[in-house]
């Protein structure tokens, strides 16, 4: 038994807060609430949006809304102040349940939990659609929500050490890790469901004397983003893209310091030189089209891609064009024979 | 049999004669010298001719790979080696007193074989010196319209200096 | 590297050979890391890119007879259709490059440079 919520106008960077949020906040102040866009007791409202504006207009006398702007100019009942913050979104939260009826659960999916795939004992739930990658779903989500939000917070994932992100320096800390080589069980973490994953909000200040007193490392914040997409996306494509976009590498990721497999070398070479979408790419690469997505999912979360809708010229993508210029076979034998001497194949 | 070398040039102290004795199966035979002039202040010795390392591939063939000298004044030195080269590593060492400048001048010197093949970039000693960061790299890049792999690396790592060649091997063949 | 009274005196050594050795063309004295310090010549060459490949030269000859176990590198001889360059090393930090347009003068440009070189040692071993 649980309460909805449904958002209406909200940026993109705001709706993945509040679903982040939410999950978050279920866990710690003990209440039960889920996102419902299609049948919700209450919604969320961008008031300062016009769209957001004209919908208050329309609907707050038959709906029960929440404005959410900058200050409370609609004099609203129930407002939530811009940005938004953890506190009051769930202070706000624990009063409506004092008002509202429960539903059940099956009504919006909880009893979606039915498909055959599984990661880590824990269902995946057909919301995610088995085309798309949320990465709200995943660490990746919880960082990107943490960086969005610029809160400071541990994560604790079973059997793991505690990691700390401190979104202020774009950086997480845990124990020392190879992020090149990660181990099977660490595999698992960067894999693991927002579910899995428990997150606390701290300050900085306890982030920080937590890290010197427990000698934790730095890391890339955006290297464990990374991470997390090769890891938990399985060949889905990640939401809002299309495989039919051509893209280009921006720039060469540092693998330095990336989890990677030598078919990402590949796939980021051709990529830096050629606009093609995800079929071209793994057919040039002679990759498996899962791999491909996997890389472009985690390239586009890292801001390394360039992308145009269909094969044209554009003024930021001129190598649009494949330059179909096959490399000799007895060429192709040597840079082979290279990689099996590195140990790269 | 046609010589199959790689060349790793770049600034002095950037560490190619490391970068080439992580990969190399022989003890390194060096042309290094001491240094006499500003730049014994940075390294005490400096390669004058060439550094050369041997890996042997599984098919016998030996894979050849040669240091150029760093300063400019051996540039002559660098024209010989890549001679028929089959890929090129640039070295820049972050710490210098003008890295971007250092990479300037070995991308004008072998943009020619760049255009017509291709090559990798390490930014070596990061930890030491963290500007210019890896974007103002890229940015510079792409005022010469050049798309090249850049990495971050430490040399004394093998690992390292692996990730580069694969890089290059990469780069020879999908990034024509 | 060295002094200026150093390389006044050096240059004064390399006078002397130009004058005494009228087959000699030039001679130049650079460190082993191809920085010219001193250079007399009779005509007009691009000695500073010279001493530059002299080091070059020198310093391969001391890691050939290095991998090859024979020693000391003592010179380093270039025979050519336009006459002959010979690199030598004066100490470990100096080198001296000779050359002369006379195809068979080889014997002499070896004994006069050989002889220069000790007296340059010389002399920057007093000073």
């Amino acid at each position: 038994m649980h309460n909805t919520l449904s958002t209406y106008a909200l940026e993109k960077r705001d709706k993945l807060f509040i679903s982040s949020m939410l999950e978050l906040t279920n866990k710690k102040f003990g209440i039960n609430w889920a996102l419902d866009e299609t049948n919700a007791q209450v919604t969320l409202v961008d008031v300062d949006q016009p769209t957001g504006a004209n919908f208050w207009e329309a609907y707050q006398s038959e709906k029960k809304l929440i404005a959410f702007a900058n200050t409370n100019h609609l004099r609203a009942s129930w407002f939530l102040e811009k940005p938004l913050r953890v506190q009051p979104f769930t202070e706000l939260l624990k009063k409506l349940s004092e008002t509202l009826p429960l539903v059940a659960t099956e009504e919006v999916g909880r009893a979606e939990k039915t498909t055959a795939q599984t990661r880590g004992g824990v269902q995946r739930t057909l919301n995610e659609s088995a085309q798309h990658y949320d990465p709200v779903h995943y660490l990746s989500g919880v960082l990107q929500t943490a960086l969005l939000a610029q809160q400071a917070q541990v994560v604790s994932f079973s059997g793991f050490d505690p990691l700390y992100l401190v979104p202020q320096e774009k950086r997480c800390y845990t124990v020392t890790m190879n992020l090149t080589r990660l181990t099977p069980a660490q595999k698992t973490l960067f894999s693991a469901r927002a579910e899995q994953l428990l997150q606390r909000p701290v300050t900085l200040e306890q982030a920080r004397s937590a890290i010197a007193e427990q000698e934790l490392k730095p890391y890339d914040i955006y290297a464990f983003i990374w991470g997390s997409a090769l890891l938990s996306a399985d060949g889905r494509l990640l939401t809002g893209h299309s495989m039919q976009s051509f893209v280009r590498l921006k720039q060469w990721p540092n693998f330095t310091h990336l989890p990677r497999e030598p078919a990402h070398m590949k796939l980021a070479a051709f990529m830096l030189k050629n606009a093609a979408n995800i079929p071209r790419i793994a057919s040039a690469t002679q990759l498996p089209l899962a791999t491909v997505i996997d890389f472009f999912n985690a390239c586009a979360l890292s801001n390394l891609l360039l992308t145009q809708k269909a094969q044209s010229t554009s003024p930021t993508m001129n190598t649009t064009q494949l330059v179909d210029k096959p490399i000799s076979s007895e060429k192709r034998g040597l840079l082979g024979n290279i990689l099996r001497r590195l140990g790269r194949t | 049999m046609k010589e199959i070398k790689l060349v790793f040039t770049g600034s002095m102290g950037a560490g190619k004669t490391t970068a080439i004795s992580a990969l190399s199966e022989i003890p390194v035979i060096n042309t290094d010298v001491r240094a006499t002039d500003e730049a014994a202040l940075r390294k005490e010795r400096t390669t004058v001719a060439m550094d050369y390392g041997e890996m042997t591939l599984s098919d016998g063939q030996k894979l050849r790979l040669y240091g150029t000298p760093g300063q400019e004044r051996f540039s002559y030195m660098w024209k010989i080696l890549m001679e028929g080269a089959l890929g090129l590593i640039i070295l820049v060492d972050n710490a210098g007193e003008h890295p971007l400048q250092d990479l300037d001048l070995y991308l004008t010197h072998f943009r020619q074989y760049i255009d017509s093949t291709s090559a990798v970039i390490g930014v070596t000693r990061m930890d030491m010196a963290e500007q210019p960061g890896l974007d103002e790299y890229y940015d510079y890049l792409a005022q010469k319209e050049l798309q090249l792999p850049i990495f971050s690396v430490d040399v004394r790592d093998r690992d390292n200096v692996v990730m580069m060649l694969e890089a290059l091997v990469a780069m020879l063949e999908f990034a024509y | 590297m060295l002094s200026n009274l150093e390389k006044v005196q050096t240059t004064q050594l390399l006078k002397s050979l130009l004058q005494n050795t009228s087959e000699i063309c030039a001679a130049v004295v650079t460190t082993l890391d191809g920085h010219l310090c001193a250079k007399e010549q009779r005509d007009e060459y691009a000695l500073e890119r010279l001493a530059t490949m002299g080091s070059t030269l020198m310093s391969l000859g001391d890691t050939i007879t290095a991998e090859l176990k024979m020693g000391a590198c003592r010179n380093i001889i270039s025979e050519n259709e336009g006459g002959i360059v010979a690199f030598m090393h004066i100490n470990q930090d100096l080198v001296l490059v000779t050359l002369t347009q006379q195809l068979n003068a080889l014997g002499m440009l070896l004994a006069h440079s050989r002889r220069c070189a000790a007296e340059i040692a010389k002399l920057l071993h007093n000073t």
